[in-house]
């Protein structure tokens, strides 16, 4: 019976983690998301919000959470999306995410940005961020 | 042994002291290399080694300042491939600075290579491509493939398909061969419009460019007239259309140039299809290439076609993924060339070459 209870636990806290959350500032007028607009976002195909308004993308240094952000909005594994973004670079035609190294400068960032737009662990977002998007 | 020293120290300069990085919140620096061997059965071996760095400043979140400098063998005293480091080339192949205005529009300054193919401004990084070369020799007309001037680029989608449409002005100006007796010209009033089309199972690029050329003949110094204008208004245009087809692990890539130079000299029907197997990091290929030159010469204003020739290639490859950064690639392609003019010049010839490469990107 216990040991059932903690499979469980550990389970759901596992599932947990590995939900991501696609935020904004708190200060933003987006509220919700589709993948499609968040795939042109975050690959560049797009500058803006499908509102009209600017959006900047910035994003963790960690290919855990990559892997699985481009892989749902994307369906592109971490190679392909070097090779995208080696093309896209050396053409000129869009530069990739910025990138912050910590939870800390990226909910920062998010805070004094109202344009920017990231995801993160859902269990690190707090009151300065709003959640527009949940990828599992 | 020099060669195997430079080799070794080109590696060692690339790997220890490259590394692509967003240096600053502002600046973000990239790098690449290619090493190149090649054996042609015609008796010829080389060693290419060349490289070059990308850099971009963001001034603000609308303002930015992209440059990418390309450095590659030159040649010696004797008009020789060379790769010694006294002879090495610069070339900058963009310089330019962008201002983004709201709903996807860019306006672009600066100096940059013609639109449409991704070889056409890539080429130099040869880690972006599957092949071991790009396809086509030329992207461009009549030997140019650059200009200055500016753009404008305006990102926009409908239901699954993105679409980025550029307007291109400028100038340009192009020189054939390097000695005496060479061909300069002067492209003014250069307008190109470019349409890509992103989808996920296809890409598809169209192109047009339009422009005026004046040229010039270098004569012979004895002849004590160093510089003769040849044409005026010369009209040339240039067609080009480059699609790629996504079907599970095969991709199928293919593009033609066609341009022309009304009035004198040639008309241009290069093209190229290709397919590759996508088997984790494993891509074989085939390419298959042709470029056609239609000599024409103007006589009391009637043209007249003055003669033709062709280049026609069929490669069988290989790429392989070494890491993330660094591809191995090898190549065997069979050339034939034939080349008639007027019924008095005829050439007829054959090649088989093998090339292995290494790409590398930071």
């Amino acid at each position: 019976m216990y040991f059932k209870v903690l499979i469980t636990i550990f389970l759901s806290l596992n599932l947990y983690a590995n939900t991501l959350a696609v935020i904004v500032s708190q200060k933003s007028n987006i509220n919700t998301i589709s993948e499609k607009e968040l795939s042109r976002i975050f690959l560049s195909k797009t500058k803006s919000f499908p509102n009209g308004q600017k959006s900047i993308t910035i994003e963790l240094n960690n290919e855990k959470y990559q892997s699985i952000f481009y892989k749902k909005i994307s369906n592109k594994n971490l190679k392909q999306l070097k090779k995208y973004w080696l093309k896209m670079i050396f053409t000129g035609l869009a530069m990739p995410p910025k990138k912050v190294d910590t939870i800390n400068e990226l909910l920062i960032f998010i805070q004094t940005n109202p344009n920017a737009i990231s995801y993160m662990p859902i269990e690190y977002t707090n009151e300065t961020t709003k959640i527009i998007m949940e990828i599992k | 042994m020099k060669l195997i020293l430079k080799f070794l120290a080109f590696l060692i300069i690339n790997f220890t002291l490259l590394n692509a990085a967003q240096i600053t919140d502002s600046f973000r620096f990239d790098a690449y290399g290619n090493i190149n061997t090649i054996h042609g059965e015609r008796n010829y071996d080389e060693l290419r080694l060349s490289g070059g760095f990308q850099g971009r400043y963001k001034v603000n979140d609308n303002i930015s300042i992209t440059s990418q400098i390309h450095i590659k063998e030159g040649k010696n005293s004797k008009g020789k491939p060379s790769n010694s480091l006294e002879d090495y080339d610069t070339e900058l192949k963009w310089l330019y600075l962008d201002y983004d205005f709201e709903n996807d529009i860019t306006f672009r300054i600066g100096a940059f290579q013609f639109p449409v193919f991704k070889a056409s401004q890539t080429g130099d990084i040869e880690y972006t491509y599957t092949w071991t070369n790009a396809p086509l020799r030329s992207y461009g007309v009549f030997g140019a493939a650059d200009f200055n001037g500016a753009e404008i680029l305006k990102k926009f989608s409908y239901k699954d398909f993105d679409f980025l449409a550029q307007l291109s002005l400028g100038e340009s100006s192009t020189q054939l061969g390097s000695n005496e007796g060479s061909i300069e010209g002067n492209i003014d009033s250069l307008v190109g419009l470019t349409l890509k089309t992103y989808h996920e199972s296809f890409l598809l690029n169209i192109g047009y460019i339009q422009a005026n050329a004046n040229l010039y003949l270098h004569r012979l110094p004895f002849l004590n007239k160093s510089l003769q204008k040849i044409n005026q208004s010369v009209d040339l245009n240039m067609i080009a259309i480059e699609s790629e087809i996504y079907l599970d692990e095969f991709t199928l890539k293919s593009g033609l140039i066609k341009t022309n130079l009304s009035n004198i000299f040639t008309e241009d029907l290069n093209y190229y299809s290709s397919i590759e197997y996508n088997y984790k990091d494993i891509t074989p290929y085939f390419l298959y290439s042709k470029e056609i030159a239609y000599l024409k010469r103007k006589e009391a204003d009637i043209i007249t076609e003055a003669g033709k020739a062709y280049k026609e290639r069929f490669s069988l490859g290989l790429r392989y993924e070494l890491s993330d950064n660094i591809a191995l690639k090898f190549s065997y392609t069979h050339e034939d060339s034939k080349s008639k003019i007027n019924n008095l010049r005829k050439f007829e010839g054959s090649d088989n070459i093998f090339m292995g490469t290494m790409n590398f990107v930071f």
